[in-house]
C-alpha cells in the first residue's frame, strides 16, 4: 500500500465521530418516540397520496352516476337522443319473398323470378289469395238481402270476397257507363269458354249478361253487356282477373294480368307478393244466349287494398273491410313493390291488350318475311320469348358477345354486336318447351332494320295508348306486333340492346 | 448497549467515510442503531452483532446511493458540502477518498473500508459478505489498486485546476 493511500486512510480514521455514544443512548431511550416519529413521517408523506386517491374515487363514482341518469341539459341539447326509431318501428308488411326481391341486377332483373310459367287450363290458380286466417265478417242476413241496383246491397261473403251491386261495379270501373263490362277490354280477346266461340256469325262480339249476385245466390243485377268499351283505363283498376269458366263438371281458371302484363313474366311473383293485400271482387257472368246456371262465367277482379279502391265502395263495406283486413295501405306501397318487378328498372305503366290489339290492327304485323329477316323461324303461333336467363342456365351455349363502341353526340357507349335471342315454343298446356325453337343473333343491320320498323309506326302515336309507350321512351322501342306477341327492344347504355316481349293468348 | 459499545466507533467510521454529508451520515448511523435495537431480540447470537450492524449499515448506504442517482448529474447538496481550502487538508483528503471509494464496486468498497478504516478482520468481512477469505482478500487488493489510481488521477486533476 502506498504512503499516499495510507495517508488517506489515516486521515479518515482520525476524523471525529459524528455520532457520539451519548447520542446513541438517547436514540435508544427514545426509540419508541423515534419509531412514532418515523411512522408519522410516513403518514405525512402518504397522506396526500391517499387523500388524492380518495377524492378521485369519489369523483369517478359521481361521474358514473350522473351519466346513468339523464339530466335536463342532456335532453335539451340532444332532443332526439331518447327516440329510437328502430325500436319503435311500426309493423312491417314485407315478407321474406319481398326481401328476396332485392337481389335484382343493374337492369332490374331477377333471374330467379324469370318465368318458366304457364297457366294450365283446369288448374286452380296458385296465387288466389287465402283469407282463411282472417276473422270472418259475416253480415246479418237482414243486411244482405239485396235489391237490384241498390248500392246498399254490397256485401262481403265468408271468404272475404266482395259481391257488389251494379252501381259499385261502375264505381270500381269494372262496369263503365251503362252495362259495359270492362273485362272485355282488358283481355282484348274474345270471351271464349272452351271451344265455344264467343263471336257470332257476323264476327261481332256477343253480348253477355252481367249478373251480380250475393252469397245466397240471388241475382242482384242481370243486364246485357253489348260491346267492348275502349275507355278501359281508370284512375285505378283491377290488378288481376281470375276468369273461371264454370260448366256442369268443369272449372277452368285463367289469369289475366292487367297492370304489369309486360313485365316479362314476373306477374306470378308479383301477385304472390301482393296476394294478402288484394281484395277479390266477384262478378258472375251468364251468356245472353244461355240462361243455364250451370254454364256461366265467374270473374274475380283483384283490387289493391288502397285508398282509391276504398273510396269507390259504400261506407258500410269499407268499414267491414277495415275490420277484416285492417287499415288501408298507401298507394306508394304497391308501387314500390311493383317497381321491383318491372324490367330494366323502369316503371312501366300498364300495357294492356287493347294496345296490342291496336298495334295489330293499325300498324305492324310480324309476318313471316319480317321474322325471316330477323332470323327467326316462326314455327308456331305459340312462341315465347325467353331472354338472357337461357344463357345463364346454359352457359355452354353462350356465344361470345362482340363489343362495339359507338359515338353519338359526343357520348360513347358500348353495345353488343351479337344479341342472343331465343324463342321457345309453348306446348298445348301453354308450358314453355324445354328446347328453344329458334336461337338467333341480331346484328347491327338487324337493329337498323328494327329502327326502321320503329319509324314506320308513326300513326301509333295518335292512339290513346301511346302515352304508355311514350313513358318508356327513349329507351324502349316497340319492335313488332302480331296477333299474339309484342316485342320490343331497349337501348341501354350498359347492356346495350335488350330484347323483350310478351305473349298473348293462344288463338 | 454493552454489545454495541465496542462497535460504535467502527460503525461510525464506516458510515462517515462512505457518506460525505454529515447529516446523512449521522442519520444512517442513528438508523442502524435503532434498527439493531428494535430487532435485537431476533438476534440469536450476540457474536453476530458486528455482522448484523455492518450489514444494516451497508444496506442503508446503498439505499441512499440509489436515491442519490435520481437527483441527477448535479448534486446540489454534495456541491454545498464540498470542502474548500478553508476546511483544512484533512477534510479535502477525506472528501477525495470518499469520491474515490464511491467509484468502486460495492463489495470492494465495503471490504477496503471495513478492513482499513473500521478495522474489521478478513474473517469478519468474509462473514458479512458471505465470501471466502481469499475472495475478500482479492476484493481488498483490487480495491486498493483501483483506489490508488483514482486518487492519483484526482490529485492530477486538482493540480491542473490549481495551475489554471
Amino acid at each position: 500500500m502506498t504512503k499516499t493511500l495510507e495517508k488517506y486512510f489515516t486521515t479518515a480514521k482520525s476524523s471525529p465521530l459524528l455520532l457520539k455514544e451519548d447520542e446513541v443512548l438517547e436514540i435508544i431511550k427514545h426509540s419508541n418516540t423515534t419509531k412514532h416519529k418515523r411512522k408519522l413521517r410516513y403518514i405525512y408523506f402518504l397522506l396526500p397520496a391517499v387523500a388524492t386517491v380518495f377524492v378521485l374515487t369519489i369523483k369517478l363514482c359521481l361521474t358514473n352516476q350522473s351519466s346513468d341518469i339523464p339530466n335536463v341539459s342532456d335532453v335539451s341539447t340532444t332532443p332526439n337522443k331518447s327516440y329510437h326509431p328502430t325500436h319503435e318501428r311500426p309493423l312491417s308488411i314485407a315478407t321474406s319473398d319481398e326481401i328476396n326481391l332485392l337481389s335484382f341486377d343493374k337492369q332490374g332483373r331477377n333471374d330467379s323470378l324469370l318465368p318458366d310459367i304457364s297457366i294450365p287450363a283446369g288448374v286452380n290458380t296458385p296465387w288466389v289469395p287465402s283469407f282463411s286466417h282472417y276473422s270472418a265478417w259475416v253480415p246479418n242476413s237482414e243486411e244482405i238481402i239485396p235489391e237490384d241496383n241498390d248500392a246498399s246491397n254490397d256485401y262481403m261473403n265468408d271468404n272475404g270476397e266482395l259481391m257488389l251491386s251494379h252501381q259499385t261495379l261502375i264505381n270500381l270501373g269494372i262496369i263503365t257507363d251503362g252495362n259495359h263490362l270492362n273485362y272485355r277490354v282488358i283481355t282484348g280477346n274474345d270471351l271464349s269458354i272452351g271451344k265455344r266461340k264467343s263471336t257470332d256469325a257476323n264476327g261481332s262480339i256477343p253480348a253477355f249478361k252481367l249478373k251480380v249476385n250475393n252469397s245466397i245466390g240471388r241475382v242482384t243485377y242481370n243486364g246485357t253487356i253489348p260491346t267492348i268499351d275502349s275507355t278501359f283505363f281508370q284512375s285505378f283498376f283491377a290488378l288481376a282477373i281470375s276468369d273461371s269458366s264454370v260448366t256442369a263438371n268443369k272449372v277452368s281458371n285463367e289469369l289475366l294480368f292487367t297492370e304489369i302484363s309486360f313485365s316479362k313474366g314476373f306477374e306470378l311473383d308479383y301477385f304472390n307478393q301482393l296476394k294478402s293485400m288484394l281484395i277479390p271482387v266477384k262478378v258472375i257472368l251468364t251468356p245472353k244466349d244461355n240462361n243455364s246456371q250451370t254454364e256461366r262465367r265467374i270473374l274475380t277482379f283483384y283490387f289493391k287494398y288502397e285508398p282509391s279502391f276504398i273510396s269507390a265502395l259504400p261506407n258500410h263495406l269499407s268499414t267491414a273491410l277495415s275490420k277484416r283486413y285492417g287499415n288501408v295501405l298507401p298507394t306508394s306501397f304497391f308501387s314500390e313493390i311493383r317497381n321491383k318487378y318491372t324490367p330494366f328498372g323502369i316503371t312501366i305503366k300498364s300495357f294492356d291488350s287493347l294496345t296490342v290489339a291496336n298495334l295489330k290492327q293499325l300498324y305492324i304485323t310480324a309476318n313471316s318475311e319480317i321474322l325471316e329477316q330477323l332470323h327467326i323461324n316462326k314455327q308456331s303461333n305459340s312462341i315465347r320469348l325467353v331472354f338472357w336467363n337461357y344463357y345463364q342456365k346454359h352457359p355452354d351455349t353462350k356465344p361470345k358477345l362482340k363489343r362495339n363502341k359507338l359515338k353519338s353526340k359526343g357520348e360513347s357507349f358500348y353495345y353488343n354486336y351479337n344479341i342472343p335471342f331465343v324463342l321457345f315454343g309453348l306446348n298445348a298446356d301453354k308450358k314453355v318447351a324445354k328446347s328453344p325453337i329458334a336461337v338467333s343473333n341480331f346484328n347491327l343491320t338487324d337493329i337498323n332494320f328494327i329502327r326502321n320498323i320503329n319509324d314506320s309506326i308513326g300513326p301509333f302515336m295518335h292512339q290513346p295508348s301511346y302515352p304508355y309507350f311514350k313513358s318508356l321512351t327513349p329507351n324502349l322501342y316497340p319492335l313488332f306486333v302480331d296477333s299474339n306477341h309484342v316485342f320490343w327492344y331497349e337501348k341501354n347504355k350498359e347492356t346495350n340492346y335488350i330484347l323483350g316481349g310478351a305473349v298473348g293468348n293462344k288463338k | 448497549m454493552s454489545i454495541y459499545k465496542p462497535l460504535h466507533e467502527r460503525l461510525c467510521r464506516f458510515v462517515q467515510t462512505l457518506v460525505w454529508n454529515e447529516e446523512d451520515a449521522k442519520d444512517i448511523s442513528s438508523e442502524v442503531v435503532l434498527i439493531a435495537y428494535e430487532q435485537f431480540h431476533k438476534l440469536r447470537d450476540e457474536k453476530a452483532m458486528l455482522a448484523y450492524l455492518f450489514a444494516i449499515a451497508s444496506n442503508l448506504i446503498r439505499q441512499r446511493q440509489r436515491k442519490e442517482k435520481f437527483k441527477g448529474l448535479f448534486n446540489f447538496q454534495q456541491a454545498v458540502n464540498r470542502p474548500t481550502s478553508s476546511s483544512g487538508e484533512d477534510a479535502i483528503m477525506r472528501y477525495e477518498l470518499n469520491q474515490a471509494l464511491n467509484k468502486l464496486p460495492s463489495k470492494q468498497r465495503e471490504a477496503i473500508v471495513w478492513y482499513e478504516i473500521s478495522g474489521l478482520t478478513i474473517d469478519e468481512i468474509a462473514n458479512i459478505h458471505q465470501l471466502s477469505i481469499s475472495g475478500v482478500k482479492t476484493n481488498i487488493h483490487r480495491a486498493r489498486k483501483q483506489l490508488q489510481l483514482l486518487l492519483e488521477q484526482q490529485s492530477i486533476n486538482s493540480k491542473q485546476k490549481k495551475g489554471v
